[in-house]
């Protein structure tokens, strides 16, 4: 695998971060460019959602860089990255629940530079492709679970980012819905977005990821096409063999 | 993101405004939005009308009424929009009412009875529009030089680091005999410059202020920061910034009210600026929910008028062949108990933390 082009990437280099004694990450290598969709893998606890963390400044790592589109952005706080392109979601939801669901994207789009109109056009165009248009005037809190993953989605689009960090993005979806939510994963990232997807589910990562990055106890355990990984042994031990068939 | 065409959907984001809401929007929304002001403005000068044609006590208390309601939606501006507790905004309002009452008094009063005031103080003397912004000024300034250190905490912590700063204002207040009185007096002399006619425009003016404050871009962002603190950096929020704007408003506002007090008061003392003015101001917002300005409106004007009321009857008041009276020291018991019923009952507040809804569009709706 190599580096097409360093000024076009986020990239974490040489990661470790511990929490207290527990080592969470220990030698974390990835890079994320601009248009692929990249799968983050790897077993319950293995540093996935605290790797996401340190790429977006919601936390630093103790030793390594973070880098962004070539600059070194270790340490910028997370509504700077925010601004700059890095957007996420988070595992647990964490939406704006007593806010409309159209006041959840167009906070974000605000936030962002966006005028009011655009926050606004923005707002009501992303609420049609996340399918939660119908919805906009009801607060964020009343949406079923599905919707709510997607509006996670939505909102960190209304950055309009570079790099889009999705953790667990699909939990919960019916298999209709994560069929969908694959194409619109797939769109987003047709359009130049660099997308890094976590997720439990194989059969979505499998079908959606051009790269698979593998973590295995805070470490990155191994990197290749959908293929490569499938036929890993190495990856059946580390991973599947562990967690079951998830 | 400028274009994005999704093969499920093929629809376009970014930059286009489908207009999906233009139906529903428009001159009946429009009329919505200015009821959230119209309504609470016009409810707090109908108010003051029956006050003042009633007269006498209850006049008196219309007035106090009307400095609470500055002080509610002052509170309200941070607290509502930030969801952070602050049990400290009452030092705002004590250091208006100092500067209005140093800036009012008559000089040669003042020497008299403030003989160690600094001599810029002793000299001063300015009509009550200028004591009234000197106040705003003041309060505003002090929160914006405190907001740095306070801003950064959450909750409970919050709450108290605020509690903190009243502690130290309030000492500062009681001692400093350069800028007040000495040890704890009272300033006295504080002229009448403020009827109700005066004091409901001033309220009316912090309502509108409230109001524009929470349709800018920084209490939307602030909102969101008080739904979840987690997500908004995410979304490019700076909690601080806005924390420490909305604060600053808030201060300014609390600042004014202090100035309102005074005026009202025409006694300033610090002791006046404790614990129990914090928590009625606190109790009243909690009372009408803190999360709408309307919420601080009517919690100021049931608050106040069930006070009013019971002081009414502590007197006795003759019905037919019964005098009905509760006895001396009742009223903070059927106050307290209120608070709680009503809380137990609607624990958003009356508001349930809504704005004013405009009666015929939602007639309308249900048609
Ligand atoms: N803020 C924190 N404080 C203490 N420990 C932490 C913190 N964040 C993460 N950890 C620990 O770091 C390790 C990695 O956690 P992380 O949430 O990154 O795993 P994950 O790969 O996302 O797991 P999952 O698949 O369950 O989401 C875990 O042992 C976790 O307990
Ligand atoms: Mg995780």
């Amino acid at each position: 695998m190599t580096i097409s082009d360093p000024s076009e990437a986020l990239a974490a280099v040489g990661i470790h971060r511990a929490y207290s004694g527990v080592k969470a990450l220990r030698g974390v290598d990835v890079t994320l460019r601009r248009g692929e969709v990249l799968g983050l893998i790897g077993p319950n606890g293995a540093g996935k959602s605290t790797l996401v963390n340190m790429l977006t400044g919601y936390d630093r790592p103790d030793e390594g860089a973070i880098m962004l589109d070539g600059t070194d952005i270790t340490g910028w706080p997370a509504h700077r990255l925010a601004r700059t392109g890095v957007a996420r979601t988070y595992q647990r939801g964490h939406l704006y629940r007593d806010l409309s669901v159209r006041e959840n994207v167009e906070v974000a789009a605000l936030a962002t530079g966006r005028s009011r109109a655009e926050a606004r056009g923005d707002a009501t165009g992303l609420l049609e492709l996340f399918g939660a248009a119908d919805r906009s005037e009801q607060p964020a809190r009343t949406l079923p679970h599905g919707l709510e993953r997607r509006l996670g989605v939505a909102r960190a689009m209304a950055t309009r980012p570079n790099y889009l960090l999705l953790d667990e993005p699909a939990a919960g979806l019916n298999e209709g819905e994560i069929g969908e939510f694959g194409e619109v994963i797939r769109s987003i990232a047709a359009t130049g977005v660099g997308v890094l997807l976590i997720d439990h589910n194989i059969r979505l990562i499998m079908a959606v990821c051009e790269r698979i990055h593998v973590i295995v106890q805070g470490r990155s355990y191994l990197e290749g096409t959908p293929d490569e990984v499938r036929g890993s042994q190495a990856l059946v031990e580390a991973y599947l063999g562990r967690s079951g068939t998830q | 993101m400028s274009e994005l065409k999704t093969p499920a959907t093929g629809l376009t984001v970014g930059g286009r405004d489908l207009g999906r809401r233009r139906g529903r929007s428009g001159s009946s929304a429009r009329l919505a939005t200015m009821w959230t002001l119209i309504g609470p403005a016009l409810l707090v000068y109908l108010g003051t009308v029956v006050a003042s044609q009633i007269g006498g006590p209850v006049a008196v208390q219309g007035a106090y009424a009307l400095v609470s309601l500055v002080a509610a939606v002052g509170l309200q501006i941070f607290t509502g929009t930030s969801g952070v507790l602050s049990f400290g905004h009452i030092a705002f309002t004590a250091v208006g009412a100092w500067a209005y009452g140093l800036l009012t008094i008559d000089p040669t009063l003042k020497k008299a009875l403030l003989p160690d005031l600094f001599s810029f103080l002793a000299d001063v003397h300015a009509p009550w529009p200028v004591a009234l912004a000197v106040a705003t000024t003041v309060g505003g300034f002090l929160a914006f030089a405190v907001a740095p250190f306070l801003m950064r905490l959450n909750g409970l912590q919050a709450g108290i680091a605020t509690f903190g700063l009243l502690m130290v204002v309030g000492q500062v207040l009681t001692y400093w005999s350069s800028i007040g009185p000495r040890s704890g007096q009272a300033m006295v002399g504080v002229p009448a410059d403020l009827p109700l006619e005066r004091l409901v425009l001033v309220a009316i003016g912090v309502i509108i202020v409230s109001w524009v404050y929470q349709h800018a871009r920084t209490a939307r962002l602030l909102r969101a920061t008080r739904e979840d603190l987690t997500a908004a950096p995410g979304s490019g929020i700076n909690v601080t910034i806005h924390r420490v704007i909305a604060f600053t408003i808030s201060g300014a506002v609390c600042g004014l009210g202090g100035g309102l007090w005074a005026a009202t008061n025409r006694v300033v003392q610090s002791s006046h600026f404790g614990v129990g003015m914090t928590f009625t101001i606190i109790a009243i917002l909690v009372l009408g929910g803190t999360r709408s300005l309307w919420g601080a409106v009517l919690g100021t004007l049931v608050w106040s008028a069930l006070d009013s009321l019971l002081v009414y009857l502590q007197g006795g008041v003759t019905l037919g062949d019964y005098v009905v009276s509760i006895p001396e020291g009742a009223r903070p018991i059927i106050l307290g108990a209120t608070l709680i019923v009503a809380l137990m009952v609607r624990p958003d507040g009356l508001t349930g933390g809504r704005e004013l809804t405009w009666p015929v569009q939602r007639w309308r709706r249900r048609g």
